[in-house]
């Protein structure tokens, strides 16, 4: 969040803080996604057993099934952060029209 | 044949070697300041440090150990490559940015900016270098363990071989040969991963769901569902799953290669390059470990010994022949020494640029000093962790030779060792988090006076604080100097400010 920033000329302080919360806010919900996503899997893993020992088709169960989901929406938050950073001054901009 | 293999083995061995030098020697010429031994000064791409990242995270434990886990207990194996995942992403949303942009070599520069540098650095310090040693003798003993096997020689020798090769790549090529050895190692990891999973599932028609089917039939649906079978109670795996998410997020030896690329936007490209490549290696090993089960079995490689870590090998050997054995061998050997040489640049960057240049010095050290340190220190970081290495393993030894059962007992304690290092990592990750997203920490819009009596910037500033690659200047010349040019040529911007020895001044906008 302490990235060089990108605002220009008339930028004033208050548009620096905004930056800065935004941010902050778009990483701390990124991280509780990935955090709730997968405590989800390891509460099932450790308390809902039959429910992820549930065989969808012969050979896949899903447990198997949500840990690899689990992987991919790693891959997708991520890419949802590099997408968010770009569009971050163009939200502040529009927030204080 | 066995022979053979050891031939085919120490080969690989040999030219791993032979071109990891070769790498160092070329990074030598390339490394005369502490910018370049810590920090390659900077100039690694985002590619190559998303392998780098890579390689130095996943270590042996990714092949060996987790492939071995997965044959003998089928899912519940899968939890440990989920969770050494998982925290990659929160790494990305948390740490990087502030980490990139505010420490200079360490992870102790961002826990203690803008707080009383000795006690700060002196408790960072001691929680990372316990981190780094214990991690640092779990892979060394792997790879004396390893070298003694190939080479017949003992164990002590071994020890002595991979510390000593460990010193070459760290003393003379700094990061910057460390950067290439974990490049040329993730390749090959990746390469044998992707090798060996694909001669599995060309037995089952290419389909990973052929696969597990097969396991299902010869070991009953168990395999495919979750059990107990590596946690010893519910709560033990939600404990275990806290480790592992925030463990990988603080690892030091990790979070030390955001300093290696140009700025920020390179850093977070990096951990996305190295998420991705780390991601789709954690999916070989699934195939690995079901195809170990199905086509090895579970009970002989048991026999095999080594507390099942021998799955992929032994499976690389019944796809591939003894030419892919020797090869997988080879890339574990390469994987462990890769690791090892990742931990003790970590180390020595603790020690000399934590302890010795800003607890003993409080920072009065020439450039040439700190390279001369740092170099020091890498002398001392290998020694130490030799002369650990010998003592456990006697002491062990002695224990097991006493009672055979001890045995059983010294491998169940490495498993447990190697989760106890995620653990301790796992208390970093709060620290840093707070310390860097807390609000309370910054005072925002008011300037922060350090305790030195330096200026420090507010949250609000820091477009100021970053030179043009996007380094903090922390308290330069050069920052004080930008800091009144921005308060004349900008007097509509409320800035704050607190100058040196106490005096705090504030630049009020014109009317």
């Amino acid at each position: 969040m302490n990235e060089r920033l990108s605002l220009t000329g008339g930028d004033t302080g208050d548009k620096r803080v905004q930056l800065v919360r935004l941010r902050l806010m778009i990483a701390s919900s990124l991280t509780a996604a990935m955090v709730a996503i997968y405590f989800s899997f390891m509460t099932l893993f450790a308390f809902g057993n039959p429910v992820l020992g549930v065989i969808l088709v012969p050979g896949l169960s899903l447990g198997i099934l949500s840990g690899i989901l689990v992987i991919i929406c790693s891959f997708i938050l991520c890419f949802a952060l590099s997408t968010s950073r770009g569009r971050v001054p163009s939200l502040i901009q529009a927030s204080t029209r | 044949m066995q022979s053979n293999v050891n031939g085919i083995s120490i080969g690989f061995f040999f030219a791993f070697m032979a071109l990891t030098l070769l790498i160092t020697y070329w990074a030598a010429k390339r490394t005369n300041t502490t910018e370049q031994f810590f920090a390659a000064d900077g100039k690694i791409t985002a590619w190559q440090n998303g392998w780098a990242l890579a390689g130095d995270f996943l270590s042996a434990a990714a092949l060996l150990g987790i492939a071995g886990i997965i044959t003998a207990n089928g899912f519940d194996g899968m939890i440990y490559s989920i969770g050494w995942l998982v925290g990659w992403p929160v790494m990305l949303f948390l740490i990087v940015e502030p980490l990139r942009n505010v420490g200079k070599f360490t992870f102790a520069d961002v826990v203690a900016y803008r707080l009383k540098q000795k006690p700060v650095r002196s408790a960072a310090a001691i929680g990372t270098l316990a981190i780094i040693l214990f991690y640092l003798i779990a892979q060394m003993v792997a790879t004396g363990s390893l070298i003694k096997l190939l080479f017949g020689i003992p164990y002590v020798w071994s020890v002595i071989l991979v510390g000593s090769v460990m010193l070459l790549y760290v003393l003379f090529g700094g990061m910057l040969a460390t950067t290439w050895v974990q490049v040329v190692k993730a390749i090959l990891l990746l390469v044998a991963g992707a090798l060996l999973a694909f001669l599995v599932l060309r037995r089952f028609d290419l389909s990973p769901l052929k696969l597990f089917t097969v396991a299902a039939e010869k070991y009953g649906t168990t395999v495919l569902q979750p059990g107990t079978r590596v946690v010893s109670g519910q709560w033990d795996a939600i404990s275990l799953g806290l480790g592992l998410m925030f463990g990988t997020a603080a690892m030091p030896h990790v979070l030390m290669r955001i300093y290696t690329v140009k700025d920020v936007k390179a850093a977070r490209l990096s951990i996305h390059y190295a998420t991705g490549l780390i991601g789709i290696f954690h999916l070989f090993v699934l195939v690995i470990g079901f195809g170990a089960m199905v086509i090895v079995g579970p009970e002989i490689i048991s026999k095999a010994g080594g507390g099942g870590n021998m799955a992929a090998p032994m499976l690389a050997e019944a796809v591939g022949g003894d030419a892919f054995f020797g090869f997988v061998c080879a890339v574990a050997f390469a994987t462990m020494l890769a690791v090892v040489a990742g931990l003790t640049l970590s180390g020595v960057a603790t020690l000399s640029h934590d302890v010795w240049v800003n607890v003993i010095k409080s920072g009065d050290v020439s450039k040439s000093e700190q390279l001369r340190i740092a170099r020091a220190s890498t002398i001392l970081i290998a020694v130490f962790a030799v002369i650990l290495n010998r003592s456990s393993i006697d002491d062990s030894d002695r224990r097991i030779r006493r009672n055979p059962g001890n045995l059983v007992r010294r491998t169940k304690r490495r498993v447990h060792g190697g989760t106890r290092i995620f653990d301790r990592v796992c208390g970093q990750f709060p620290i840093f988090s707070a310390r860097h997203n807390l609000e309370a920490f910054y005072h925002r819009g008011r300037g922060l006076e350090h305790p030195d009596g330096s200026l420090q910037l507010s949250c609000s500033d820091t477009a100021l604080a970053h030179d043009p690659n996007g380094r903090a200047w922390q308290n330069t010349p050069e920052y004080r100097r930008r800091l009144v040019v921005r308060a004349i040529e900008k007097p509509g911007h409320h800035l704050h400010a607190s100058l040196i020895r106490g005096r705090r001044e504030r630049v009020a906008p014109d009317p």
